[in-house]
């Protein structure tokens, strides 16, 4: 068995990961098709629902992944061939050429910038943009090294030109690069491949041709800032502001014709965004949504459009367009659609349209699948092993993640991809760190505070990315006549393996206390250079780093006097602040490997076993005397038929027989204390015992409950044929079909409850499926049962989901209200019950009224009781809904802001089983990342608080994102009198370092190591007082 | 009381159409409009509803929330030019067409009629329905049939001439159509044609336009037995009707129709002597450089037919040939699957609004070119009739497929003998 893992896909999905298996403990080889790793993310404008800028929140990601030494970071690279079997796989893979060669590139972009104008559509901006011959998809791209296309290099083509050869300081260009095949041995594989959206695939009715027309990814790059026209939202016809844009959903998902039968998922919601983000743009853009359903599947997604509506004045039409027709003289775009609400057909005029075109298995998906032996689906995606184990393939040992196994958005994608690795880590726990890189530790010099500073600045030209608009020598020599500079020299690329080298011997010549690397961003290159001076022995605390290629060279281009003039202060500045350096320590800290669910339905004893098959002693805490939580109240799970009782028995079998969890019954938490790795837990048992229990990370999965309605639709003691979806479920479950005599009519309303315009905002999702799952067995159950179905917006919008509901058509008749009319329910007669339903059917425009025997109420989910009560003992924060606040709800779904604690299942949002249990293991991937390893190193840049000045206020404890500040009491002893004061105490183990409680503290009492206030004030100094 | 053998024969008869009716028929409307979502594209694009209120998506639903009743009563459902628009376009491939044959059949049990849509007081349908009768057979003229032209009461090869020469009773001289198709296939065939003096109806009005579904089985099982006596395995026929008709209904209805005889129109059969090098295209006599034409898709060709038939394709192919002549082909704005209608279905509702949907078509047509050519019968009668009350599209000359083919056919012998060889 091998403990590595190949990835294919550097998208999301690919990066998450790999950078988690990486913290369970293997090495991972991540192969990427295309020159940079990020995928669709990379290319997205910004993210819905938080609006942020995409690529912003993706980079670092992409550059954790590039400094990572246990990720084998292979772009450019496809699979060519696997055999072998799970834990002992061969892999061939093809390294396409270059003609760069990656180890000496510097990513300068000298090549690039001279070039021939030949230019080509570049598909990273989906073709709007150009590229030349010697490019880099994108600045961002990692790894930031340059390819030449040999299409139309003319060296490559024509034997002529060789231009970049002679301008490459770095002598990369290698015209001879020649395919290579690589092997590599692993134990399992992670596919990860994502989709594409080839909306030229369209049929004509959506106008794709036109030039105004574009694909919502296409509309990605416009809006992008990067992307081809700088963020202006332009026409591509005429470069024109477009006043009037429309936005078509479903542009060919849903729809056979087009051959995707599936709802791709995310256009509800990007359209929304996307909508927004152009309001926000321009005032003279005017946004129109024509859709059908609202899909909005996730976490106050709802809401998002309905803000849309609301706030951006976005408005949406509710209809299907019949065609797009252009204007060949102005190349407007005429859309004829029927407007549903009014009946009257209507031609609508757009400058601009954006079509939400189908998403699908990207390219090569089928190749793939034979390649590695593994199964797709009727949709060609790539088919899961079974329904609950969506992340696994059909063949043991190779995983999926993210998109190419079904539509979603990026937080289930990342959740998804914390499982996959979870569930990695469980298949190849008997290798965990055989295949991991140990950094060597070189003994630290002894600096004292007293020592006189002795520093060392390295100035880079980064080829002539900086030299070219920087003096650079002139620099040099000016930094070398300031105080306390022992040594400054210049050289081309300080990233280069070679300038290592020569840091650590300057470093070592020169009885160097401070460095100071004066080049590109600390983002990228900040930890190269520590681990360098690291390397030489001195403290990574005691290294500065000088922008001077963003903040110079390349905002200052056309006024090299100016841009040496800020490259002068602000090496001094930085001189200023490295004379006041301290080497600081990094806490270690013991992790105790056992881990506490808290809740024991499918999502808490899911996590329980993947945390249990990781090899760690795992504890669950569940309230009720079963475990099983509300998969005990349910009969039938969709869209398999398979009975929930069954497969919840299996899984509770499942956990009794694992060795390695231990259950609480009847059981609550009583306390908790200590933090990440070190939490002690007193657990009140059944017989009112408490147990205290060393814990290292906790899982929150309290799950969720049905909304009771409150004299709702009849919905009251005494009318017993009013229930809920919930009680329905039981009924079908435990009364068999005897309660079904005399009952002809059964009308289900969707949407009770939920969705409004104050209380219960949100949708919660599930209750579209579930209802439509009960319809179909009523039906099987009684065939000539008359169903009824009111429904608002029918979200069924994961994969499968959509034909289930389109089978299922026929058992009911489903008719359509809005929130503007909800439908009126009297009680006709109490014994048989019967009542009336009054309704305005949007579909037919019409009023209607009938009868029904019986209700059935679909509720929405809410949180479950006395959340608050954990949410302070844990201290983590709930959202205004009261369900648990995640991290951050794009790229940390699972994780609270505090380490060490995390959350799956409906404990964050409204999901269904097969959802939950994905969470699950993406929550119990992302606590075993702490639970693997024995300790933890945190930061050494970390708030300090000074004793003397604290005078106990708290408003530090109350703006610390991540708990890590205590109010203790301390005693004060006088000469007459003792004095309880409180004072606050920070624990570095939790600690960011983000400064928050420093700029709050009213009295100076707390700083940050390293940006302490005694060396930012040197900085001002420095640049108002010093020349 | 035993019953008489002519009972039990009738009996067994009614069982036998019975058993066929349930494979073209299934009362059950909702079942066939389940999957609808409620997207109103197919109002969007009707055809009808450019010209009058008409609102397929409304009617589903109006059938799947169960007033299948109101609907059927009020008679809504005659106006539908069974076009299959709204087919093409549909998400989730609902046959509204096939709703309102089935719907038609069932408004016919309600005592409705649509005799008083029916144009030319309903003689046209009236003579199919008489042909369906085990007694009936027609003695058709045979006066049409041009010199030279070899043909026979048995052989391998039908050519099935359809309603044609009873449109003459009304019409300009249709014949046209079966003189010169019957041309082209006996310059080809070296074995004489067999053309059927009792040939009777394919019966495609009285099953789209009549919901007269019976009557429609028994004109099949009549057709098949003609068929059989004569001993043919191959047909081919210049009508769009008669064409859809044997290629999917009698392949759906009779189930070893499909491998006993081989069905083309004569598209196709064109299109595939001339891919063999039998057929070549050649300059008329009388040749007016630089001529433009087009064409116009009948729904029965394009839309009525399975995804992967591709005689859309082929006629261009054709055409593109033809270009190399000298001519120039223009395509209309809408073509192949989105070509607009002639304006009728199964002669109903002949009146104003079907006029607008034909000057549309013919606006579009004169826009192209100066001739307009189309391989359907009714939709040359339907076009050409408009002509009568507009001037400014008089002067577009149309043709039929094989009329506008029949002066640029050259039979190559020698291949011919080859092939023969």
């Amino acid at each position: 068995m091998y403990g590595s893992v190949l990835v294919i896909g550097g998208g999301i999905a690919g990066i998450q990961t790999s950078l988690d298996l990486t913290e369970l403990g293997f090495k991972v080889y991540l192969v990427e098709r295309n020159p940079s790793i990020g995928g669709r993310m990379a290319q997205l404008d910004k993210t819905f629902p938080t609006n942020d800028c995409s690529l912003c929140i993706l980079a670092p990601k992409m550059v954790e992944v590039y400094r990572n030494p246990n990720i084998e970071l292979m772009t450019y690279h496809e699979v060519k061939d696997v055999s072998g079997v799970a834990g002992d796989f061969t892999v061939s893979i093809i390294k396409k050429p270059r003609y760069i060669d990656e180890t000496k590139c510097k990513g300068c972009g000298d090549c690039a910038s001279k070039c021939p104008k030949i230019e080509v559509p570049n598909l990273f901006d989906m073709n709007l943009g150009k590229r030349k011959s010697a490019y880099i998809p994108f600045p961002q791209a990692v790894p930031p090294v340059y390819l030449i296309d040999p299409e139309i290099c003319l060296k490559l083509t024509k034997g002529v030109c060789g231009v970049c050869a002679k301008v490459c300081q770095a002598e990369a260009i290698d015209y001879t690069q020649k395919e290579q095949e690589i092997q590599i041995n692993v134990g399992a594989i992670v596919v990860a491949t994502g989709f594409d959206m080839p909306s030229e695939k369209l049929s004509s009715r959506w106008g794709y041709k036109y030039d105004n027309v574009v694909s919502a990814l296409e509309y990605e790059r416009i809006l992008c800032a990067s992307g081809p026209f700088g963020g202006h939202v332009l026409r591509p016809s005429d470069h024109t502001e477009p006043e009037k844009i429309a936005f078509i959903q479903c542009a060919g998902s849903r729809d056979l014709h087009e051959g995707v039968s599936y709802c791709s998922s995310v256009c509800c919601m990007y359209t929304a965004k996307e909508a927004i983000i152009t309001s926000e743009h321009s005032d003279k853009s005017k946004c129109f949504v024509f859709r059908h359903d609202i899909r909005a599947f996730g976490k106050n997604f709802y809401e998002f459009t309905q803000r849309a509506q609301k706030e951006y004045g976005v408005k949406y039409y509710q209809t299907k367009i019949s065609k797009v027709e252009e204007n060949s003289e102005t190349k407007n775009l005429m859309i004829h659609y029927e407007n549903l609400k009014t009946g009257e057909f209507e031609n609508f005029e757009a400058d601009l349209v954006v079509l939400a075109s189908p998403l699908v298995p990207s390219s090569g998906s089928q190749k793939l699948s034979e390649i590695l032996g593994i199964e797709v689906d009727e949709y060609n995606f790539f088919k899961e092993y079974d329904y609950f184990n969506k992340s696994k393939a059909t063949k043991e040992g190779i995983y999926l993640c993210g998109f190419c196994q079904g539509p979603m958005d990026i937080p289930e994608t990342v959740a998804d991809s914390s499982g996959v690795a979870g569930q990695v880590a469980a298949f190849l726990h008997s290798v965990k760190f055989d295949q991991t890189e140990e950094k060597e530790v070189t003994p630290e010099l002894d600096i004292k505070d007293d020592d006189v500073p002795r520093i060392g600045v390295l100035i880079c030209h980064c080829g002539i990315n900086i030299g070219k608009y920087v003096q650079v020598p002139l620099l040099a020599e000016y930094v070398r006549a300031l105080p306390n500079v022992v040594h400054c020299e210049d050289n081309l690329y300080s990233c280069s393996s070679d300038s290592q080298a020569r840091i650590k011997e300057l470093i070592i010549n020169h009885k160097l206390n401070r460095f100071i690397v004066a080049s590109c961003t600390p983002r990228t290159h900040e930890s190269l250079f520590q681990e360098t001076c690291e390397e030489a022995g001195l403290n990574k605390y005691l290294f500065e780093m000088v922008n001077i290629r963003d903040q110079c060279s390349w905002v200052h281009m056309d006024d090299i006097e100016a841009a040496t003039q800020k490259a002068k202060d602000l090496i001094r500045m930085a001189v200023a602040k490295a004379r006041l350096l301290k080497p600081l320590k990094e806490e270690v800290l013991k992790i105790t490997p056992t881990a506490l669910v808290v809740g024991g339905g499918i999502a808490g004893m899911s996590a329980a076993l993947n945390i249990a098959e990781q090899g760690f002693k795992t504890y669950i805490v569940e309230k009720e005397a079963q475990l099983g939580g509300n998969l005990n109240h349910l009969n039938e799970l969709y869209p398999i038929e398979e009975s929930a009782s069954d497969f919840l028995l299996r899984t509770i079998e499942k956990v009794e027989q694992n060795q390695n969890i231990q259950t609480f019954l009847s059981a609550k938490m009583k306390k908790v204390k200590g933090y990440v790795g070190n939490y002690i837990v007193s657990v009140e048992d059944s017989k009112n015992k408490v147990q205290d229990l060393s814990i290292g990370t906790i899982i929150v999965a309290t799950g969720g409950k049905e909304y009771k309605p409150k004299d709702l639709f009849q919905y009251k003691k005494e009318n017993q044929n009013v229930i809920t979806q919930l009680e329905l479920e039981q009924l079908l479950k435990e009364k068999g079909t005897t309660w079904l005599n005399g009952v002809n009519r059964i009308t289900t309303i969707l949407c009770v409850n939920a969705r409004q315009n104050e209380g219960i905002t949100y949708c919660s999702n599930i209750c579209c499926g579930n209802s439509i799952k009960n319809v179909g067995l009523l039906k099987k159950l009684k065939p000539e049962l008359e169903l009824i179905v009111l429904y608002r917006d029918l979200q069924m919008a994961k994969k499968r989901y959509e034909d289930y509901y389109r089978e299922r058509r026929k058992d009911a008749i489903f008719l359509r209200y809005d929130l503007d009319n909800l439908p009126i329910v009297k009680q006709k007669q109490k014994s048989p019950e019967k009542y009336e339903i009054k309704l305005y059917d949007t579909n037919l425009q019409d009023f209607l009224e009938f009868e029904t025997d019986m209700i059935v109420l679909s509720t929405p989910i809410v949180p479950s009781d006395n959340l608050m009560d954990l949410a302070k003992m844990l201290k983590v924060p709930l959202d205004s809904h009261g369900f648990f606040l995640e991290a951050h709800v794009k790229l940390r779904p699972l994780d609270f802001a505090t380490d060490g604690i995390f959350l799956c299942g409906c404990a964050q949002w409204p999901k269904n089983v097969q959802d939950s249990i994905s969470q699950a293991n993406g929550a119990a991937g992302r606590a075993c990342r702490f639970l693997s390893v024995k300790e933890i190193t945190t930061s050494g840049i970390v708030a300090e608080v000074n004793p003397i000045n604290c005078i106990g206020c708290g408003k530090c404890q109350s703006v610390c994102a991540y708990n890590a500040i205590d109010l203790l009491d301390s005693v004060k002893e006088f000469e007459d009198v003792s004095l309880t004061v409180k004072k606050s105490f920070i624990n570095s183990a939790l600690c960011k370092g983000c400064g928050t409680c420093a700029a709050t503290c009213p009295n100076g009492a707390i700083s940050i190591k390293k940006y302490d206030f005694d060396q930012i004030s040197a900085m001002i100094d420095s640049f108002l007082l010093e020349t | 009381m035993t019953e008489s053998k002519k009972d039990i024969e009738r009996k067994k008869l009614f069982n036998d159409t019975l058993k066929y009716l349930d494979k073209v028929y299934n009362p059950n409307l909702r079942d066939l409009l389940k999957k609808c979502y409620q997207c109103g594209r197919c109002s969007g694009v009707c055809q009808l509803s450019k010209v009058q209120k008409y609102t397929p998506s409304r009617i589903i639903q109006l059938i799947l929330e169960g007033f299948e009743e109101k609907v059927l009563n009020s008679g809504d459902l005659w106006d539908c030019l069974t076009c299959n628009q709204c087919l093409k376009d549909c998400p989730v491939n609902i046959n509204f067409a096939d709703i309102v044959r089935t719907a038609r059949y069932l408004m016919r049990h309600k005592d409705q009629s649509p005799d008083e849509y029916v144009a030319h007081k309903g003689i046209y349908t009236t003579i199919s329905e008489m042909m369906s009768r085990p007694y009936i057979n027609p003695d058709r003229s045979m006066e049409w049939i041009p010199k030279g032209c070899k043909i026979s009461a048995k052989g391998d090869l039908l050519y099935f001439v359809g309603c044609l020469p009873f449109f003459n009773f009304e019409f300009e001289d249709m014949n046209n159509i079966a003189r010169d198709t019957l041309k082209i296939i006996c310059a080809v065939e070296e074995e004489p044609v067999v053309v059927l003096k009792e040939e009777i109806c394919c019966g495609h009005d009285i099953y789209w336009g009549q919901g007269k579904i019976k009557t429609f089985i028994k004109l099949g099982k009549r057709n098949i037995e003609k068929f059989e006596e004569a001993g043919i395995s191959r047909i081919v026929t210049a009508c769009a009707e008669c064409y859809r008709t044997f290629k999917v209904d009698y392949a759906q209805l009779f189930d070893d129709f499909d491998s006993k005889f081989k069905v083309q129109h004569l598209i196709e059969y064109v299109y595939s002597k001339w891919k063999e090098g039998i057929i070549k295209f050649v300059k008329p006599k009388e040749f007016d450089e630089n001529l433009s034409f087009t064409y116009h898709d009948p729904c029965r060709l394009s839309r009525f037919l399975p995804k992967e038939n591709n005689i859309t394709e082929i006629t261009r192919e054709i055409f593109k040939e033809l270009e190399k002549l000298g001519y120039k082909f223009n395509e209309m704005k809408h073509n192949k699957e989105n070509a607009l209608c002639c304006g009728v279905n199964s002669w109903l509702n002949c009146n104003e609004k079907s006029k607008a949907l034909r000057y549309k078509r013919m606006l579009e047509a004169k826009e192209a070119g100066e001739i307009l050519v189309t391989s359907c019968p009714k939709c040359e009668l339907h076009l050409s009739c408009l002509q009568n009350d507009i001037e400014d599209i008089a002067s577009i000359e149309i043709l039929d497929f094989s009329e506008f083919l029949v002066k640029h056919i050259k039979v190559n012998k020698q291949r011919k003998k080859g092939v023969r060889d």
